[in-house]
């Protein structure tokens, strides 16, 4: 799969990563047992630190998303498929969400703590 | 064919690996076999199967045999390497297979008469298994050896920019971008174990060394298991489940980059990492879409993957940055 960053965004490299792979199960094209590219190959392929990149696999494997395990490395984990990402009725909320925040005019940012404090 | 020629590099490191030293190595082994001539029966054990010799032959027949399929096999090789070398990998390829034959061929030649000295019936020769053995052992060592001090390819920057056509994907300058691809096969334990129940069935079958030729002469099918492709900063990289032999392309001497279909049968011959005879390199593991890449030195490289649109497009547009 494709995988970029931009060392000049704000947000940091790791999150950056974590998000497209998020993103990529939430549409579906990795699903359950697809295995993540080599931690050690992607790094070097941006050339970025290594533990910028397990640092992105270990956030989604708290998540539940991914599961990490020595000589296999990352593989999609068997409940990411259920685990709600791909629901229609988040996706619709989600789309009404960000119609309404822009109609609004509110920074993303704003938008984005509101969500973060609700689910608290 | 006269513009592939002239792109071919270091032609005569290629003549020295695919001619001279095959033929010093069969010169060699003629010598030595030559030089037992006195010592030979009249007719000479040719083959053997489980229970011993079970032909006969003329000494001189084996030899002629032997040395033309050497001289016909190093002399194909040198023109594949010569007028179809635009690749290093190429190079590596026939240098590699024409030392390996030599020594092979040569070191059956060696081992069959060696095991006949002395004797007045061939009949009553001993087996040349382990002889055998050892000469694939050292004919795989200097094949290996011989690819291996073959030169890498020169590097050879593009200078014009990849034709406006070509797509590329959207990214900001600054963007680092890295698209991996990786093929697996599904039945992989099933090749394993067929090989593995082959080699051992002919071993028990026959005899322990013809299970062990081919238990070795099957372990490259392993590395159609699994195959990837790299395009990053450093360009085009493809592999099989084994490291090496690799494919790679750096970016700046990309000159096209493509979405094609190809057939690995009609165009390479088959599947794996091949040379065409138009000296197109490639991986190729299945019939369908693939990226083509078009590089300085009249190079064409072809590498079978899904998505092959997202992976072209990307390495297209960091090739781009590039000029």
């Amino acid at each position: 799969m494709l995988l970029t960053i931009d060392p000049a965004a704000p947000e940091p490299l790791f999150e950056q990563l974590a998000a497209q792979l998020r993103a990529a199960i939430a549409a579906g094209t990795l699903s359950a047992g697809d295995r993540l590219a080599p931690a050690r190959d992607v790094a070097a392929s941006l050339d970025i630190n290594l533990h910028t990149v397990l640092r992105a696999y270990q956030e989604l494997r708290d998540e539940g998303l991914v599961e990490l395990r020595r000589g296999r490395g990352a593989t999609v984990a068997a409940r990411a498929d259920d685990a709600g990402l791909r629901d229609a009725g988040l996706r619709a909320a989600i789309d009404t969400l960000v119609a309404e925040s822009r109609r609004l005019g509110l920074d993303p940012r704003t938008t984005t703590a509101l969500v973060k404090e609700a689910l608290r | 064919m006269t513009t592939t020629t002239r792109n071919v590099p270091h032609r005569g490191i290629t003549a020295l690996l695919t001619l001279v030293v095959p033929l010093l190595v069969l010169a060699a082994a003629l010598v030595l076999v030559l030089s037992w001539r006195d010592e030979l029966p009249a007719e000479v054990a040719t083959h053997w199967s489980n229970d011993g010799v079970d032909q006969v032959g003329s000494a001189a027949g084996m030899l002629v045999t032997f040395s033309t399929i050497v001289v016909l096999f190093s002399l194909a090789m040198w023109a594949l390497g010569t007028f179809a070398g635009q690749a290093a990998m190429t190079r590596r390829f026939v240098a590699g297979i024409a030392v390996w034959l030599a020594i092979f061929l040569g070191g059956i030649l060696v081992v069959t008469f060696d095991a006949q000295r002395g004797l007045t019936d061939a009949r009553d020769a001993t087996g040349i298994g382990g002889g055998v053995v050892v000469t694939l052992a050292v004919a795989f060592a200097a094949g290996i050896a011989a690819a291996s001090v073959v030169p890498r390819d020169p590097h050879r920057p593009a200078h014009s920019a990849l034709p406006a056509t070509t797509t590329t994907l959207p990214l900001d300058v600054d963007t680092r971008a890295t698209w991996v691809r990786t093929t697996r096969q599904g039945h992989a334990w099933l090749i394993i174990a067929a090989i593995a129940v082959a080699a051992v069935g002919l071993g028990i079958a026959t005899d322990w060394w013809i299970g062990l030729i081919l238990g070795v002469g099957l372990t490259p099918l392993l590395m159609l298991l699994s195959a990837t492709v790299v395009i990053d900063a450093r360009g085009l990289m493809a592999r099989t489940a084994f490291p090496w032999p690799r494919i790679t392309v750096p970016l700046d001497e990309i000159e096209d980059v493509d979405v094609v279909r190809v057939d690995p049968m009609g165009e390479f011959g088959g599947w794996g990492i091949r040379t065409a005879l138009d000296g197109s390199i490639g991986m190729v593991l299945r019939k369908g879409e693939a990226i083509e890449v078009r590089a300085t030195g009249g190079r064409r490289i072809v590498v079978t993957v899904d998505d092959a649109a997202t992976g072209a497009a990307l390495l297209a547009t960091l090739a781009g940055r590039e000029r």
